[in-house]
């Protein structure tokens, strides 16, 4: 069963899809909302397993909703023609629908949808912590990305900010690396120092370094120093 | 430029194969005895005047190369003349050099052939004055015994520029100085002439195409401006329309009918829009009262409308769509960034001697909206049918609304 939450300013537009998602008799609509704040608080108090977002809502954007997600659910994008849209779309191989909805290929958003969540449900885990196949929503000016975090090399701290190292890109988002250790999985993650957490998967090479600190190697090319106290721990996780 | 080689080529073989010819009649009508009499020299003649045409059209084939890679066309005019000067003296030092030295080996010279025809005269000569195997050429200009001998080895000489050194050998001497820079002069007023066809055929074509370029720039940019204040219906609003008007037809058909009729009616107008340069108020607020339902279907009740229309404007002429834009603009910006929506606000009415047009609407003013096409093209809009007598501003007023007004005069 695939739950739902809609996320549409137009009530008519939120109506239309859900008597569109009736023709699924695995989908259950269990929420919905008409802006980004009612949003956050249905997806976090409902915690579904898709939402079908549209972009332009007031007050704030339905890409910026999902920046403030801790952990972003699978999305549909749904919206009207909009070039713009159509374009971050594209670029970022994101799934959307446009209004109005062909129902075939809303038939073939949601078989889409329910295969990734095969492979995913597996991991599933407990809520609180993100495991590696959670994945984020980052935007940074025009682009955007679901990021696994399996897929993160390193948080860096920026003041309140933290960059987010994947592939060849390093986006900022609203989050201090405090906040981002108590939620990330510490079999993966580890806090080297004040500034960084990398990911364990990530480490290419490890050396010793001044004070009985070390420095590692990742495999983005980044050199990471991890600090005397963060090191014992360090070599206690790794001779286990 | 790289188009037209073979019209360059029609050009080379023309111009030079002209430059031939005219120097072959001018040898055929004025020096006729000496070069067609003679097969030899008719021959020479022939074969010289054809290593000229290759080695001219050659010269100037590689200059226009070499001018062409460095791109001359775009250096500023003072280059321009230095590449010129130089690129003749160098194309003329070539053409004629290489001309000059095929034609010796080749044995093909005229030059060659005049100086041993010459020196067959001075043989002639002297044997005609009874010189021969005498040393006349040993003569003393000082001793008048010698004076005959003298002045006759000077004659031959003068004559032929053929005559006896010390050691009785045969030596040579030009005794026309002048013909050597005659010629090379001819060469570069040859060479410079072709330069100059060249630049200013190249002026020319490059002012033509520049011309040419900035006509169709001006009609591209003017196309696409009518074009797109033609389909001044934004497709994100007909197909939030369409959807919404998909979900009515479930939950109340009769709107759902109406919502058609509405957007059939703004679809149509908006075709019409290039075919007349003004609409009464009335025809416009119609679309517009359309447009606002339709819009009302969408928000519901996070969009209110008040219209304040004063009855005697409705006859009044506007541009059309222009008022569409200008509501329409006031829910983009206004009504469909705030969560609880807000009011849009129509007042028309006469003012003095103007007519004034205003859309409010709840909201704060967007600096950056200001220059927005919507913005810009109601402006350029009305600029152009009231010769500047028009107003049209957008600012923020009082009670957290933005008002855009138009003014203009009640007749123009």
């Amino acid at each position: 069963m695939l739950k739902v939450i809609l996320i549409d300013d137009e009530r008519l537009a939120r109506s239309e899809l859900k008597r569109m998602l009736q023709e699924f008799p695995d989908v259950e609509v269990i929420g919905e909302a008409a802006n980004a704040n009612e949003g956050i608080e249905k997806i976090e108090s409902l915690n579904p397993d898709l939402i079908f977002l549209d972009i332009q809502m007031p007050g704030k954007t339905g890409f910026d909703m999902l920046t403030e997600l801790e952990k972003a659910p699978h999305v549909i994008f749904v919206t009207a023609y909009d070039e713009y849209a159509i374009k971050a779309f594209d670029v970022n191989a994101l799934d959307y629908l446009m209004k109005p909805v062909e129902p075939k290929r809303l038939a073939d958003a949601l078989t889409k949808v329910r295969q990734k969540d095969e492979e995913e449900l597996m991991s599933y885990n407990n809520r609180g912590i993100l495991s590696e196949n959670d994945q984020v929503f980052v935007k940074d000016g025009e682009r955007c990305w679901f990021v696994k975090l399996s897929e993160v090399r390193l948080f860096e701290s920026v003041g309140n900010y933290a960059k987010v190292f994947f592939g060849n890109n390093k986006p900022l988002i609203l989050k201090s690396l405090n906040a981002l250790e108590e939620r990330l999985d510490e079999k993966s993650f580890f806090r080297a120092n004040r500034k960084h957490i990398i990911n364990l998967r990530m480490i290419e090479k490890i050396e010793p370094y001044f004070n009985g600190g070390l420095l590692l190697d990742l495999t983005g090319g980044e050199k990471i120093e991890v600090s005397r106290r963060q090191a014992v721990k360090f070599k206690e996780m790794m001779s286990l | 430029m790289q188009k037209t080689p073979i019209r360059y080529w029609i050009c080379q073989v023309l111009g030079w194969g002209g430059w031939t010819l005219l120097n072959l009649s001018f040898f055929y009508f004025f020096l006729q005895d000496v070069y067609w009499k003679s097969g030899q020299r008719k021959n020479l003649l022939f074969a010289i005047l054809f290593i000229q045409f290759c080695w001219y059209l050659g010269a100037t084939h590689i200059l226009r190369m070499v001018l062409k890679k460095i791109g001359w066309i775009k250096f500023p005019t003072n280059k321009v003349i230095v590449l010129f000067v130089v690129g003749v003296m160098l194309t003329g030092l070539v053409a004629y050099y290489g001309a000059k030295s095929t034609a010796l080996i080749t044995g093909t010279s005229l030059v060659q052939y005049e100086k041993k025809q010459d020196l067959k005269t001075a043989i002639a000569q002297e044997k005609t004055l009874g010189l021969e195997n005498t040393p006349y050429y040993l003569a003393d200009k000082n001793n008048p015994k010698d004076s005959l001998n003298y002045s006759s080895a000077q004659n031959i000489k003068k004559n032929t520029g053929w005559y006896r050194d010390n050691s009785g050998a045969w030596q040579y001497e030009e005794q026309h100085r002048g013909r050597f820079w005659w010629d090379i002069i001819f060469t570069f007023i040859l060479i410079a002439l072709w330069l100059l066809i060249y630049m200013i055929w190249h002026y020319l074509e490059r002012n033509r195409k520049d011309e040419l370029d900035r006509l169709t720039l001006e009609k591209t940019v003017k196309d696409l401006e009518l074009k797109t204040i033609k389909s001044h219906i934004n497709p994100h609003f007909i197909f939030n329309s369409l959807n919404s008007i998909r979900a009515l037809v479930d939950e109340n058909p009769k709107r759902a009918r109406t919502a058609i009729t509405e957007l059939s009616n703004i679809l149509r107008s908006s075709l019409q829009v290039e075919k007349m340069e003004t609409v009464p108020l009335s025809k416009e607020l119609d679309i517009v009262k359309d447009y606002l339902a339709l819009e009302q279907m969408r928000f519901e009740e996070r969009l209110k409308v008040e219209m304040d229309i004063d009855e005697d404007t409705l006859r009044q002429a506007v541009p059309p769509m222009m008022l569409q834009t200008l509501v329409e603009n006031a829910i983009k910006h206004g009504i469909s960034k705030r969560i609880n929506g807000g009011t849009i606000r129509i007042i028309s009415r006469f003012n003095d001697k103007d007519f004034e047009l205003i859309v409010q609407n709840s909201g704060n003013l967007e600096t950056k909206s200001q220059d927005g096409f919507g913005f810009k093209s109601t402006r350029d809009r009305l600029k152009f049918l009231c010769n500047g007598h028009a107003y049209f501003k957008v600012e923020e007023i009082e009670g957290s609304k933005v008002q855009s007004k138009i003014v203009m005069p009640v007749e123009y």
